[in-house]
């Protein structure tokens, strides 16, 4: 039980604020940043007791029990441990960038809520409390998206987020069903332990809900526009918090999917798919957060597709090296935003000015990209060598080209020079005069996206050590010397090819046909949108039509209540008539069920 | 154990007393004595059930009523229900004086069939219950007219069908008690659907709701609250005692027909609450889909899943009397539709947030009590093999996910030019305890479960 109440620190010091600080003050924030660091204390706790479960009973119906568990397995414990790093690290971003002084308290209140929501998400260890956290994360993501509500674009973008997402969460709940029908509990444990394969229906079931908790095809579209947001909630969205939820869930639940090839085959093919729509839009995208969010998309793709072939160790890998790049690499886009204030990375001038800076998000894009030393080299490492299949190798190398050529267009464009423009002048003063709170968090991160690296053995480690709890996963197999050699080959490449075209080249602005062509169909997410949106207004005809033949019905009926009147004195007063249909539904229902009673004889 | 006797004859004479005092006071147009005996009394048999609940009093009075785990249940229930309308009825003085008076005999009603032993007492319990509830409707407020007299026609097809099926109960059986002996034979199968269509009625499955959304807005709002809240669960109770006391032989029978009523109520409910501008008639048909959620269980039917259908019907009677206080608190400002909800939460926070709540609670949001039932009425029916109930259900819960959302972004977007708007002490405080419940119920829903539970496992033993 420990861990979860540890876990439900922020969130206390949320009500505290609620409770004590009716006023916004300075104050708040400082208690935030204190608020997001305690979690960080319990790490060490927690290290050293790693393997431990609790159950404690919740309610109980008859012979069923339903359980609250705290687990802490090897991965619950990474996970806890990256989101008790990147929260405060958030909240220190958001000292300096959230500068409006009337939406503090609100800002801090629900963004520990989300860091409290993701962190008992971590440690538990039954599907109740997990669909709990589950549900808690919806609901503070989508305060968190909404945040500015003065704009219609936050608004739109948090709707469709909770849209997209409560779908999700009704699957979940299904599955849980039909898994307590199976097992006869919700604890993991039991569940994973149990010989009895899980049915179809609810590893489909979960498989919905994880791919809209984490942006997978064709829902991938929530995330692109949940960068509404305010951008230290877009760090903590795509790095630890919300969009890992259901990627984690798949390896927490892993045996249960190796017993099925076929669900294996399908998650493998919708994790490419994902990459690959992922990667077609970030290649296009002027805008800064929407390439990283799309970067975030093909991410959480390659994570499923390497779930989906069996590499869990790289997986697992994968997961916890994406965190420390992709919050440094938003971090650094809010920066770029607020000093150049435009959105647009075609516009953005002058990067090179802060010299620190650019160098701390060079580290963090060389690590998307694949770089040696830094940590998501390895990760890629790891992807490529755990392929067996020759058209996976392929489609791994594939990615991994792409994915550094579109970073590195996103690196260098604002890296453009400008000088001979007064603006271009007032612009560098931007860079000169950052606040200190929005920078050491990207010193921090650019240090741990390179010390990270020297942990990859750990992380094979831990997940390796899920083996002793009755997780069936293959070794993971070794990187040879050919492997490293491409790899590089490979980034190095993308890295000239960017320069070429976007640092050196106007490729960006150029107005070939056959460009803008292209440009279109990779930018394709205006056509899942627009699915989208044919989808939601199928639901509103369904309703349309319902309530048109409602009133129909009863202009119908009120025809023939007419004529009844002429009748009867007794119903004249009854103008309406739709007495008359509802007595005439409730004698049509009785015959029914009178036929349906005596067909029961035979 | 007729030790036990003399509880129920103290229930009864509190009752009897409230019932007296409550006329009493009426004739000497004292509306607030009239409120204070109806709290009173109210909650002495609240504690008077609770502690026959404890005692776990089982056997039967009068050759009529039955105290037993079900009808104590449900009893306590119904009460809980009455008290809360009646709190809310009284922040509107003008009508309160009529309405409490029939409150309390409507109370008298739904005790009966809680704790019939025989088809005539439900019968009479019935009426007893909605007879006052359209005279009360009918006496609230002029517009009510078309309403109430639309349900009186409507409830007397109801009566005539119930009466029709006693009849051939009792020419099959010779016999009218809830003792499970029906004979075998055409009489008895033809009482069985005739029982079934008049109980659909009071419990509103279709195809004999039609009239619901209809009433229920046109009442007055603190009325809507009864007959949606509490009226209709009393079908449900007559329904469940029918079938399972009385037709229990016939399971194979009935249990395809719930089944079916099942579906046919959560579509017709959820997708026609879709299209609704007015928040009363939204609500109005997100009662009926949780009509429909209710009756998964008795199509379930084993004791786990009457246990969580009893556990639905207190989450729905506590989220529905909530979200119509503050449906009564909008109306007096006379605002009625979604629209009409936009910038609630600058104008009065406590509103938009519990309404929230509430929703999100008949959504079936964790750590609320409309996610235990749900979670219950679902899972009973993959337990019982019958998993397209419980997707079917699911999907449904998908659909109204849009609808409640509505409200609640509606509540929550920007709106210039907003003032303060009071409520009035006792709505606030029937939506305080309504939410309270809803999450307190929610978080720890075991002793309620309990109950629920006990009672479930009597009606299937």
């Amino acid at each position: 039980m420990i861990p979860i109440l540890l876990s439900l620190a922020p969130l206390l010091v949320a009500i505290l604020i609620i409770g004590l600080l009716r006023k916004e003050t300075k104050a708040i924030k400082y208690i935030a940043l204190l608020g997001s660091l305690l979690p960080l204390a319990f790490v060490p706790l927690f290290a050293g007791q790693i393997g431990s479960t609790e159950a404690m009973n919740w309610f109980s119906v008859g012979n069923a029990q339903f359980n609250v568990v705290a687990s802490m397995l090897p991965i619950n414990f990474l996970l806890f441990a990256l989101v008790s790093i990147i929260g405060p690290l958030v909240v220190l971003y958001s000292l300096g960038f959230m500068n409006v002084l009337s939406e503090n308290r609100r800002f801090y209140i629900e963004i520990l809520a989300f860091q409290a929501a993701m962190l008992a998400f971590s440690v538990s260890g039954s599907f109740l409390l997990v669909f709990i956290a589950w549900e808690f994360l919806s609901v503070t993501s989508y305060l968190l998206i909404g945040f500015w509500n003065y704009k219609d674009a936050a608004n739109h973008a948090a709707r469709k987020t909770i849209t997209i997402i409560l779908i999700g969460d009704i699957a979940m709940l299904a599955a849980m069903a039909i898994l307590f029908a199976t097992y006869g509990t919700l604890d993991f444990s039991g569940i994973i332990s149990s010989t009895v394969q899980a049915s179809t229906a609810a590893l489909v079931l979960i498989l919905i809900a994880v791919m809209t908790k984490s942006a997978q095809f064709p829902f991938q579209e929530w995330l692109a526009a949940a960068m509404e947001g305010p951008t230290p909630v877009s760090a903590f969205l795509h790095s630890s918090t919300m969009v890992k939820a259901g990627v984690f869930l798949i390896m927490l639940l892993f045996p249960l999917f190796i017993g099925s090839k076929s669900l294996l085959m399908a998650i493998a093919v919708i994790g490419a798919i994902t990459a690959l729509v992922g990667i077609s839009n970030a290649l296009v995208s002027r805008h800064v957060k929407r390439v990283l969010a799309y970067s975030t998309v093909e991410e959480l793709g390659l994570m499923m597709f390497a779930l989906g072939i069996g590499a869990y160790a790289a997986a697992v890998y994968f997961f916890f090296a994406q965190t420390f790049y992709k919050a440094l690499l938003f971090f650094y886009s809010g920066t770029l935003m607020k000093v150049n204030n435009t959105d647009d990375i075609t516009e953005m001038r002058n990067a090179t000015r802060n010299k620190p800076l650019l160098i701390s998000a060079l580290f963090g894009v060389l690590a998307l990209a694949g770089f040696i030393p830094f940590n998501g080299f390895f990760s890629n490492i790891a992807l490529e060598s755990a392929q067996s299949n020759m058209y996976a190798y392929a489609f791994m190398l594939l990615v991994d080209i792409l994915v550094a050529l579109f970073i590195f267009r996103w690196f260098f464009l604002p890296t453009k020079r400008i000088t001979n423009r007064g603006i271009g002048a007032k612009l560098d003063l931007g860079y000169d005069t950052i606040p200190m709170s929005m920078k050491i968090p990207v010193f921090l991160l650019a240090a741990l996206c390179l010390a990270t690296s020297y942990l990859v053995n750990y992380v094979g480690d831990v997940a390796a050590s899920m083996k002793s709890y009755g997780y069936a996963i293959a070794s993971a197999s070794a990187a040879g010397l050919a492997d490293i050699g491409i790899e590089t080959l490979l980034v190095a490449i993308a890295l000239v090819a960017a320069y070429a075209l976007y640092y050196r080249g106007k490729y960006a602005e150029s107005k070939n046909r056959a460009l803008l062509l292209a440009k279109s169909i990779l930018g394709n997410r205006n056509l899942f949108n627009g699915l989208y949106y044919y989808i939601g207004m199928f639901g509103y005809y369904i309703a349309g039509a319902f309530e048109y033949a409602d009133s129909e019905l009863n202009a119908a009926f009120d025809g023939i209540g007419h004529l009844a009147s002429a009748f009867g004195g007794a119903v004249r007063h009854i103008e309406t008539g739709s007495v008359n249909l509802y007595a005439a539904a409730t004698l049509a229902g009785l015959t029914i069920i009178m036929i349906a009673v005596i067909l029961s004889l035979h | 154990m007729p030790s036990q006797i003399p509880d129920f004859y103290v229930l009864a004479l509190v009752a009897a007393l409230m019932i007296l005092f409550s006329i009493v006071a009426a004739a000497m147009r004292k509306v607030r004595a009239q409120f204070a005996i109806a709290v009173i009394f109210m909650l002495i048999l609240i504690a008077r059930l609770v502690i026959m609940l404890i005692a776990s009093d089982n056997y039967s009075a009068l050759n009529l009523f039955s105290a037993n785990p079900f009808s104590l249940f449900v009893s306590l229930l119904f009460t809980v229900g009455v008290l809360l309308v009646n709190i809310l009825a009284y922040a509107k003085d003008a009508s309160y004086s009529n309405f409490s008076l029939l409150s309390v005999f409507a109370l008298m009603g739904m005790y009966m069939v809680a704790m019939s032993t025989s088809l005539v007492s439900i019968f009479i319990g019935l009426e007893l219950m909605s007879i006052p509830t359209i005279f009360a409707m009918l006496l609230s407020k002029r517009v009510a007219i078309e309403a109430s007299v639309k349900l009186f026609i409507l409830a007397s097809v109801a009566i005539a069908l119930f009466s029709f099926g006693m009849v051939m109960v009792f020419g099959s059986s010779g016999s009218v008690a809830l003792s499970g002996n029906v004979t075998t034979g055409l009489l008895a199968l033809g009482a069985l659907a005739v029982l079934i269509a008049a109980l659909a009625f009071d419990s509103a499955l279709f195809p004999f709701n039609l009239w619901v959304p209809d009433v229920y807005q046109g009442a007055n709002t603190y009325i809507t609250a009864l007959i949606g809240g509490i009226n209709k669960k009393v079908g449900f109770i007559a329904l469940m005692q029918v079938l399972f006391l009385l037709f229990v032989a016939y399971k194979t029978t009935f249990v395809p027909i719930i089944y079916a009523l099942a579906i046919l109520t959560m579509f017709y409910g959820n997708l026609a609450a879709l299209a609704q501008k007015n928040v009363k008639r939204m609500l109005a048909y997100s009662s009926i889909a949780h009509a429909g959620y209710i009756s998964i269980g008795i199509a379930v039917a084993t004791a786990y899943a009457l246990g969580a259908a009893l556990f639905q019907i207190a989450a729905h009677m506590i989220m529905f009397i909530g979200a119509l206080a503050i449906v009564l608190f909008m109306e007096s400002r006379n605002r009625h539709e979604i629209n009409d909800y936009i910038g609630l939460h600058k104008e009065n926070g406590f509103a938009s947030f519990s309404l929230a709540i509430i929703l999100l609670g008949l959504i079936g949001t964790p750590l609320t009590i409309g996610f235990i039932g749900k979670f219950l009425l679902f899972s009973s029916a993959v337990y019982a093999n019958m998993l397209p109930l419980a997707i079917i259900g699911i999907i449904n819960s998908i659909i109204s996910v849009y609808y409640y959302f509505r409200v609640v972004s509606a509540m929550y977007s920007e709106k210039s030019g907003v003032s303060q708007m009071k409520m009035h002490r006792n709505v606030a405080f029937v939506v305080l305890a309504c939410v309270l419940l809803t999450i307190v119920l929610g978080v720890y829903p075991n002793l309620l479960l309990g109950l629920a539970n006990a009672a479930g496992t009597y009606l299937v033993g």
